[in-house]
């Protein structure tokens, strides 16, 4: 390579990046200044003349036959069992119905070499929709038999590439994330009509919920997600939960790795839609469930301020800064005849600094804060029967970090309610709903409300109840008439 | 700026959308079409210079590239230069094929040319895709494919060697010897100086 050659590819590379302008190449090389120019035109003359987009058309519909073509490759590579001759001369058919219409489409409308550059731009817009046509009447037929069909049945691998192709075809960031919250969703209903039917789960459909979960969680930790989008996650994972636990007993013995891995997921999810929900400064009040919807809770509740670990304004039971417990080792026990309820004598343990003493209240037994500052019954009016509260000063609720549990006598329901920056958050702790005892997750909460979560989890955890010999009295309030009962307007 | 520019990916994004294509990953094998499919059209455009062939050729050679994806390696060519020699060989299918049916042939008579400009007299007027075409179709096959793929596509001289498996000397060569012929054909006076050409 001559010299020149060097100078000119030099300057040809500067240009392609962006580096010099033709001017910057000239004036580098002043001697060759006359012959580099001609040439460095003419390169930019080509680079402008093939400066050509695709028709938008030709891009759209093509765009769409490649994702079409990708599902069908997908298709032909997934382990289908057993894989039904139907299937496969359908998509025969299909494939040739598609061909005999792109060869009739060139034969009709290929045009000699005298074309001009820029032709009908309906050619192709009709072309395209005469295989969209095609590709949807075929679709038409297998999606309408495939959307309810479930792993094992041999429609189901139409029922996934319908969903990749869906995926696929969807331009923005929102959509898309709309798409792969339907389909978690129809994942876990698959498990959910599988579990049902009695039939035995297999690896391959734990692995395929997992692998649409998780990057939804990924995705939801890197933020910008809108609160419905976080909504529907939350309502997948518990979903999840549930549907794994009551699956257990048909999950085959090869599947139990994924099934832990399945459990993590839905938890994972549980942990970055609280991080996410409760980081928002501008955030509604959230109410984390304890795995199941909303039970109403019964009976007469009894509402005991949870003393903080930081010092709050009004707040009677503080750690010092030290960190030793301000409740005394032994403290006085307290009780209430008309509600059957007795606090104190000797600390059973602390948690963050804070000593917890044995609850006695109607069929249950807890360990909660003892009452430092004295309690006093109270009557709000509405259940004929005692409220009881450990201090004077109830508004401690309006400072953050500030908490109320609100725990039922009759069944042990327990609710905790947090201000955390502001807002006043319910946590359903410990619920009882059809003979069965559902709690709130500790990671979820810890990783919501950091050490705040350790004394309600802790109490959670103590409860006891005594067998019922009675009939369950009916409903009487909602967790949230309950919060509202215990807030200083309802308190007398 | 006149020469090409596409959206840059980032290397270790692409490796990791084509690793995940390879494995089956849809929305990966959507990606890489979104970034190359205007890339591959110029080229097609660049090679036939007929939207209506390029359009088909675009589609084939995508169609191809899902066909063979399970099958790259990143240790012997760039992803980018392996798309670029699928098209390549599409497009020798494509020449081949209408040979074979008497179709006309991409040589053109040099006197039919008649594409002379002036940039010094114009120099804002846009040299047309039909004029060019016209041009490169007077030069050798192996220096349309390498102007293609540097003014269309704008494949560095590395990654134009791979997709067409030359070395990169032979590479530089052969655009020096195609750009020195196209300026003669297309843009002979500059300023009122006669380029010298050193072919």
């Amino acid at each position: 390579m001559t010299e020149f050659e060097a100078r000119l590819q030099e300057c040809l590379a500067a240009l392609h990046e962006g580096r010099w302008s033709i001017d910057d190449c000239l004036r580098r090389y002043p001697a060759d200044a006359a012959a580099l120019r001609p040439q460095l035109l003419t390169a930019q003359a080509l680079s402008q003349a093939y400066a050509v987009a695709p028709r938008e058309e030709f891009a759209s519909v093509a765009r769409e036959r490649f994702l079409i073509a990708t599902g069908q490759r997908l298709q032909e590579a997934m382990d289908l069992e057993p894989e039904p001759s139907f299937f496969a001369a359908a998509r025969v058919r299909f494939l040739m119905a598609a061909q005999r219409a792109k060869l009739g489409e060139r034969a009709s409308q290929r045009q000699p070499r005298h074309v001009p550059l820029f032709g009908s731009p309906f050619r192709a817009l009709a072309g395209g929709l005469a295989s969209i046509a095609i590709f949807l009447s075929f679709s038409t037929y297998t999606v309408a038999s495939a959307s309810n069909s479930l792993p094992g049945d041999w429609q189901y691998g139409v029922k996934l590439q319908t969903e990749r192709v869906r995926l696929a075809l969807a331009f923005d960031d929102d959509s898309k994330r709309s798409i792969k919250l339907d389909i978690a969703e129809e994942r876990v209903a698959e498990i959910e009509q599988l579990s049902k039917k009695g039939k035995i789960i297999g690896p391959g459909v734990l692995d395929r919920l997992v692998e649409q979960t998780q990057p939804l969680v990924n995705d939801a930790r890197d933020g910008g997600w809108n609160s419905d989008d976080i909504e529907r996650l939350s309502a997948v994972s518990a979903k999840e939960d549930s549907v794994l636990t009551q699956a257990v007993p048909q999950i085959s013995i090869d599947a139990q790795s994924q099934l832990d891995q399945a459990k993590q997921v839905s938890r994972d999810a549980r942990v970055a839609v609280a991080e996410v929900t409760l980081q928002q400064p501008d955030r509604q009040p959230a109410v984390v469930t304890a795995s199941v919807p909303l039970a109403t809770p019964t009976g007469i509740p009894v509402i005991i301020e949870l003393p903080t670990s930081t010092a709050t304004p009004g707040a009677s039971a503080t750690p010092d800064s030290a960190g030793t417990p301000t409740e005394l080792a032994a403290s006085p026990t307290v009780a209430d005849a008309s509600s059957g309820v007795t606090i104190g004598g000797t600390s059973v343990g602390s948690r963050n600094s804070i000593k917890l003493y044995p609850l006695s209240a109607g069929r249950i037994k807890a360990n909660v804060p003892g009452p430092a500052s004295g309690w006093f019954p109270i009557d709000d009016g509405q259940h004929g029967a005692h409220l009881i509260r450990l201090s004077n000063d109830v508004t401690t609720l309006g400072h953050d970090g500030s908490s109320l549990i609100v725990i039922n006598t009759v069944n042990g329901d327990m609710y905790w309610y947090v201000n955390r920056g502001g807002h006043i958050d319910e946590v359903q702790m410990r619920i009882t709903k059809d003979g069965g005892i559902f709690t709130a997750d500790h990671v979820v909460l810890e990783a919501a409300y950091g050490d705040l979560a350790n004394v309600p989890l802790y109490i959670m955890e103590s409860i006891e109840v005594t067998p019922d010999v009675t009939p369950t009295p009916e409903a009487s309030a909602t967790p949230k008439a309950t919060a509202a009962a215990a807030s200083p307007t309802a308190a007398p | 700026m006149v020469f090409p520019s596409f959206q840059a990916v980032a290397p270790d994004l692409e490796r990791a959308t084509v690793d995940r294509a390879r494995s089956g990953d849809q929305q990966a094998l959507a990606d890489i079409y979104d970034w190359y499919m205007p890339r591959v059209y110029r080229y097609t455009v660049a090679r036939v210079g007929n939207t209506h062939e390029a359009e088909d050729l675009t589609e084939e050679v995508f169609l191809k590239v899902l066909g063979a994806i399970g099958d790259f390696h990143w240790k012997d060519v760039p992803f980018s230069s392996w798309i670029f020699r699928i098209a390549h060989n599409c497009i020798a299918t494509h020449y081949r094929r209408s040979a074979q049916r008497g179709g006309p042939t991409s040589e053109i008579p040099e006197d039919t040319v008649d594409c002379r400009h002036d940039l010094a007299a114009s120099v804002e007027e846009r040299i047309t895709l039909e004029e060019v075409r016209q041009a490169t179709e007077l030069l050798p096959e192996a220096q349309r494919e390498v102007i293609a793929l540097r003014f269309a596509v704008g494949l560095s001289i590395a990654d134009t060697a791979k997709a067409l498996g030359k070395r990169e000397g032979n590479i530089k060569a052969l655009q020096h010897k195609a750009v020195a012929k196209l300026q003669r054909m297309l843009i002979p006076s500059v300023n009122g100086v006669e380029a010298k050409a050193k072919v």
